[in-house]
């Protein structure tokens, strides 16, 4: 097993809960989850559906709070005791989202919708195209900038997900069933694309049905019934994981945003590693 | 999110609405145009109203009257005879009362003449009213010459612009000029200049008791003239104040002794906007007062309600059109509701969403205001057209132009912003709703 205890998680979940009143009907979608998430790795929750995977990966992203649990980061902030905008600085810096269903702005083309989180971190146009443009060249859409997402395929729009999961340089990328609206072929192209980032470097976690993702994973979290069953060893488990280490505390991500506007990003160096 | 990438945004939204966005800000054109054609009339008639009563003649001048005012010029207008008190006399003492306020720069009693006088010129008569004044007021009531000296002496008067003026003054009805149908041609006014020096003769007339007519024959000298200052002053001619006192003395049939008290004092203040605090200064030690100012006052009070009360006939329409763009405002996070999240999936605050919201709330408004004031220039113009075409058809040539709309600068642009604050204003709830969105359940919706 990967995790070595002394290593420092970039979050540590505890005893997360998190209950939905429907109507006069109380639903307990997670009854008590307490992880880590090592820095570096691939981590695929697996489970069937409503077994909360998908409720604990919103709560990880800062979309939603749990009804009792701490989410402490490395910078050993616990991101559920912050307001709203505390919530939306931790998104913008920590997390990138790829969804099953691509999620982009119709309206924008592909370039745009990876400026897009850019803008909100205030990050300057130029600056904000360039980087854009390095991370459509990276996810293999260099020729597909200027595109709206209806002009292109499937798999075509969830790497230009993925391009913008990662323009804030992220400590963690999620992944909602990334594959599960496309095709196989497709679904195994996006898995590369996955696989080929975490080597680079970045952080996933990614909520599947999809059993071949396993195969990629450093550990498989299986989940039932808002509980984690166990933890397995992912097909990838002996395979050292290759991080840049988080340090500070979640200002100092604002150093690596900053650092996007200048061009060096410490954790961006990953990409550069994997582009050279 | 800087300014910029906020327009940007905004922009990019208003283009994907833009039916909507057009049918919305069609709303607001009408309600802006409502409101600037309705204030533009509204001015248009206080302008005319105002160009009517003539020249207020000097703003900053206040005429005090002994007590018991009998100063009363129409509802409304001006002229407070209230507070006056039968024991108050307009003496001396009174008048180094209002010399001591604060804003007075000179006071100076008047006296008029209260008989009959005629004056002859060119073989013409004339009755113009007088006026006694103190030998060297004139100057520091701020009344400027047109010709000769403003300094009375005894005998002498000082005239106003207008006393020799053919549209006032002159009885006659003379065969002598080229008559037209409408009477005999009047005689040319004659130049300031040219009176200066002259000597003219005055007939004062009484009747005794058995109604005999007795006149007193008097030489005047015209010392100067003064400049049109616009109002009432420019038909009255200036003698002093010991003439006055001399000739009513003659006109009074019972045997008076000297004057205790003034019939009537003008003070000169420095600033219009003072006139006001004098006045009620003055009014507070039991003098009765009028000035311009405040009749200026009383009238514009009149349109400005006016104005308010057709601007607000006008904000009806841009009310309806609020209601307009709340619901185009509504209805667009609706269709934007899992972009929204989207957008707070990827870092955006709440604020953030609000200001995009708020912001296409607001140039809604924006485009629809300025649109509505151009629409309202249009009409205004094609209106003016219509009027003056039918003017011609009516009366040939008669009328000097009129101008029934009277757009100003502040009121276009208080229009757009005002348009622009509409819209922000509808924009705040649907911006506030879709700032709170829950991110996770903004993100399930379809």
């Amino acid at each position: 097993m990967a995790a070595s205890t002394d290593e420092t998680p970039v979050l540590a979940l505890t005893d997360i809960r998190r209950d939905f009143r429907m109507g006069r009907l109380l639903v307990r979608a997670l009854r008590g989850v307490t992880m880590d998430v090592l820095p570096g790795e691939f981590l695929v929750v697996m489970g069937p559906s409503g077994c909360g995977k998908s409720t604990l990966l919103t709560l990880i992203g800062g979309l939603d709070r749990p009804t009792a649990g701490s989410i402490v980061t490395s910078g050993d902030e616990d991101i559920t005791r912050g307001d709203e905008t505390a919530l939306a600085e931790y998104r913008r810096r920590w997390i990138g989202f790829i969804f099953q269903s691509y999620n982009l702005i119709p309206t924008m083309t592909a370039r745009q919708n990876v400026e897009f989180p850019l803008v909100f971190a205030g990050i300057g146009r130029a600056a904000r195209r360039a980087r854009a443009e390095a991370l459509l060249k990276r996810v293999g859409l260099g020729d597909r900038m200027t595109h709206r997402p209806i002009e292109l395929s499937g798999g075509q729009q969830q790497r230009v997900a993925i391009a913008r999961a990662l323009a804030n340089a992220p400590a963690i990328v999620l992944g909602d069933e990334p594959t599960g609206n496309l095709d196989t072929r497709s679904g195994q192209e996006i898995m590369d694309l996955l696989l080929e980032l975490n080597r680079a470097g970045t952080t996933l976690i990614v909520v599947t049905h999809d059993a071949r993702l396993c195969t990629y994973a450093h550990r498989v979290v299986r989940m039932e019934d808002g509980v984690v069953l166990g933890v397995d060893a992912g097909g990838r488990a002996d395979e050292p994981r290759r991080s840049v280490p988080i340090e500070g505390d979640t200002r100092d991500v604002g150093v690596t945003a900053a650092a996007v506007r200048g061009h060096s990003i410490r954790r961006r160096r990953s990409f550069t590693t994997a582009e050279a | 999110m800087s300014q910029r990438d906020l327009f940007g945004l905004m922009w990019a939204n208003l283009k994907r609405m833009r039916a909507r966005v057009t049918l919305t800000a069609l709303g607001v054109v009408i309600g802006t145009a409502a409101v600037v054609l309705l204030i533009s009339l509204a001015i248009g008639l206080q302008t005319s109203a105002e160009a009517q009563l003539g020249g207020f003649g000097d703003l900053t001048t206040i005429e005090v009257f002994a007590g018991g005012g009998m100063m009363s010029i129409g509802p409304g207008m001006a002229a407070s005879s209230s507070g006056g008190t039968d024991g108050v006399k307009l003496d001396r003492a009174a008048i180094e009362a209002f010399r001591k306020m604060a804003h007075v720069v000179a006071v100076s009693p008047k006296g008029n003449l209260s008989g009959q006088m005629q004056i002859e010129f060119n073989r013409e008569t004339y009755f113009p009213g007088a006026t006694g004044l103190e030998p060297d007021v004139a100057p520091k009531l701020g009344w400027r010459l047109a010709a000769g000296r403003a300094s009375i002496g005894r005998g002498q008067i000082v005239i106003g612009q207008k006393v020799l003026a053919n549209d006032f003054g002159p009885v006659s009805f003379g065969p002598g000029g080229g008559g037209s149908a409408y009477g005999p041609t009047p005689a040319p006014t004659p130049r300031p200049e040219d009176l200066v020096g002259k000597a003219l003769n005055a007939e004062l007339v009484k009747y005794d008791d058995e109604g005999t007519e007795i006149t007193r024959r008097e030489r005047l000298r015209v010392a100067g003239v003064f400049e049109s200052s616009g109002g009432q002053e420019d038909y009255s001619l200036y003698m002093g104040l010991d003439d006055v006192d001399t000739f009513n003395r003659w006109f009074s049939t019972e045997r008076r002794n000297a004057r205790d008290g003034y019939d009537n004092v003008v003070v000169k203040v420095d600033e219009r906007t003072e006139v006001r605090d004098v006045q009620k200064g003055i009014e507070d030690l039991g003098f009765s007062t009028f000035s311009a100012a405040q009749i200026l006052e009383s009238i514009n009070r009149t349109f400005i309600i006016m104005q308010v009360v057709l601007g607000g006939i006008g904000a009806i329409a841009l009310l309806v059109a609020a209601f307009g763009i709340a619901n185009t405002m509504t209805m667009a996070i609706y269709e934007r509701t899992r972009e929204i999240g989207v957008m707070k999936a990827i870092g955006a605050t709440n604020r953030d969403v609000l200001k995009v919201f708020l912001a296409e709330a607001g140039a809604i408004g924006a485009i629809g205001g300025v649109a509505g004031v151009t629409l309202a220039l249009i009409l205004a113009q094609v209106i003016e057209l219509f009027l003056r075409a039918m003017m011609a058809a009516n009366a040939q040539g008669s009328g000097e132009p009129l101008n029934l709309l009277i757009t100003p600068v502040w009121l276009a642009l208080f229009a757009i912003v005002f348009a622009i604050l509409v819209g922000l204003m509808s924009g705040i709830y649907p911006a506030l709703r879709a700032a709170n969105l829950r991110p996770v359940q903004a993100l399930r919706s379809d």
